[in-house]
């Protein structure tokens, strides 16, 4: 084991966390996208040049809730885990596009799933790190709650102004659901945060007057710059203090934000480092994306040291380094 | 590194093909706001034009994912030797 080195948290940018927590099996993961597939090149045709950039050839879009997405993704898992539902003792909603201001979106689920009455439900207001950052929480409760439900759902779509072609060829409408359970396959070895509010306004849907909810305004620009200085600089120096302490990170499964972002974090990243993809044809699903990629490529996460990366709004960015150690 | 001076016509051109556009589109004064190309999406394509070029100065000049102009980027670009 590892032993923690408070001075590492509190250095730099980007404190690096090498703190094993309890090791955890991760039983199955599901996901559902929104019902209506848009062809990028023939379903928007305007916006078609922007495929080259984007490297997004297909988005979903659903007229349902972002809880009729939770409960469809959640639903999937729970038939094919045969998971008894009475024993799932906590749930995680990871959201920015909840039904209401409140209640949560965990407790309405809580409902429609006919999860226990003396569970725990919340939900987590974050975006694209919403995942790490929700995997990391569920794996700290392990010790009080043997069995997590972990919900990713966003419906970004609806925030979206149809004349914007930066977003309307990116975000797609997506929920994952992530069963955690106490086990032996994943160990967490180290974990870094950035959070950055002063960039807020590169990718926000404010509220104005306390009432009127506007639409989502992306400063693409910016938030690539960004990830180009910021995201890609953590998830190097994570690497390479994994590296220092015998941890060789083999796969990376990063946020799928677009082939612009993929493409200018993959060049700077050692070549042997496995970098699936997905956005082709799953879009940016937001928090979803990492638990989609990981659900279409589990061979390489169950086999490989693996990084996940998530980044964007807030500005947050959250990396965990994951080893198998019954592998 | 010492960049070298970039000239009008360069990032002109430089611009027009990131947008794919034809460059007699932009002129000196060009806004970004004229050009229905130059979007967000526009704006990431020409940064990534320019590191290219000028290997990292997306990533060391980050005032240059505000800029709305063709001037804006001209004066950026040839600000950065001396602040860099």
């Amino acid at each position: 084991m590892i032993t923690p080195n408070l001075t590492e948290v509190q250095m730099g940018d980007c404190g690096i966390l090498i703190e094993p927590l309890l090791d955890f099996d991760i039983i199955d993961i599901s996901y559902a996208l929104g019902e209506r597939s848009i062809d990028v090149a023939t379903d928007l045709p305007d916006f078609a040049a922007a495929i080259d950039k984007t490297g997004i050839r297909t988005v979903h879009e659903t007229d349902g809730s972002s809880l009729d997405l939770a409960e469809q993704a959640a639903r999937k898992l729970l038939e094919r885990s045969a998971v008894q539902h009475s024993t799932i003792a906590c749930t995680i909603v990871v959201t920015q596009s909840a039904p209401n201001v409140l209640p949560s979106t965990a407790c309405l689920l809580q409902d429609r799933l006919g999860l226990s009455s003396t569970s725990l439900a919340f939900d987590i207001n974050q975006g694209c790190s919403g995942f790490v950052q929700g995997l990391i929480l569920a794996n700290s409760l392990l010790g009080t709650f043997p069995l997590i439900l972990l919900i990713c759902v966003d419906t970004y779509r609806k925030k979206l102004r149809k004349d914007d072609r930066s977003t309307m060829t990116v975000f797609s409408d997506g929920a994952s659901a992530t069963l955690i359970r106490r086990g032996n396959s994943n160990r967490i070895v180290a974990q870094s945060h950035y959070t950055d509010g002063s960039g807020s306004k590169f990718l926000i849907q404010p509220i104005t007057d306390g009432l009127q909810i506007d639409q989502l305004y992306m400063g693409g620009a910016d938030v690539f710059l960004w990830t180009k200085r910021v995201v890609t600089k953590q998830i190097k120096d994570t690497i390479d203090q994994c590296s220092i302490r015998g941890i060789q990170v083999e796969a990376l499964f990063a946020h799928q934000a677009s082939k612009l972002v993929l493409d200018s974090l993959r060049s700077k990243l050692p070549p042997e480092i496995s970098m699936p993809t997905n956005f082709e044809h799953v879009g940016n699903t937001t928090s979803s994306s990492i638990p989609i990629l990981i659900s279409e490529n589990r061979s390489l996460f169950a086999e490989k040291a693996t990084m996940l990366a998530g980044f964007g709004v807030g500005l947050s960015s959250s990396c965990v380094v994951i080893e198998h150690p019954d592998r | 590194m010492l960049i070298k001076y970039m000239d009008i016509s360069a990032l002109i051109s430089l611009v027009a093909n990131a947008l794919e556009i034809a460059p007699d589109l932009i002129a000196d004064q060009t806004q970004a706001s004229e050009i229905e190309e130059w979007d967000s999406l526009g704006h990431i394509s020409i940064l990534v034009a320019l590191d290219e070029i000028i290997p990292e100065v997306s990533g060391s000049v980050p005032e240059l994912a505000s800029a709305t102009s063709i001037p804006d980027l001209l004066r950026l670009l040839n600000d950065y030797p001396k602040s860099h």
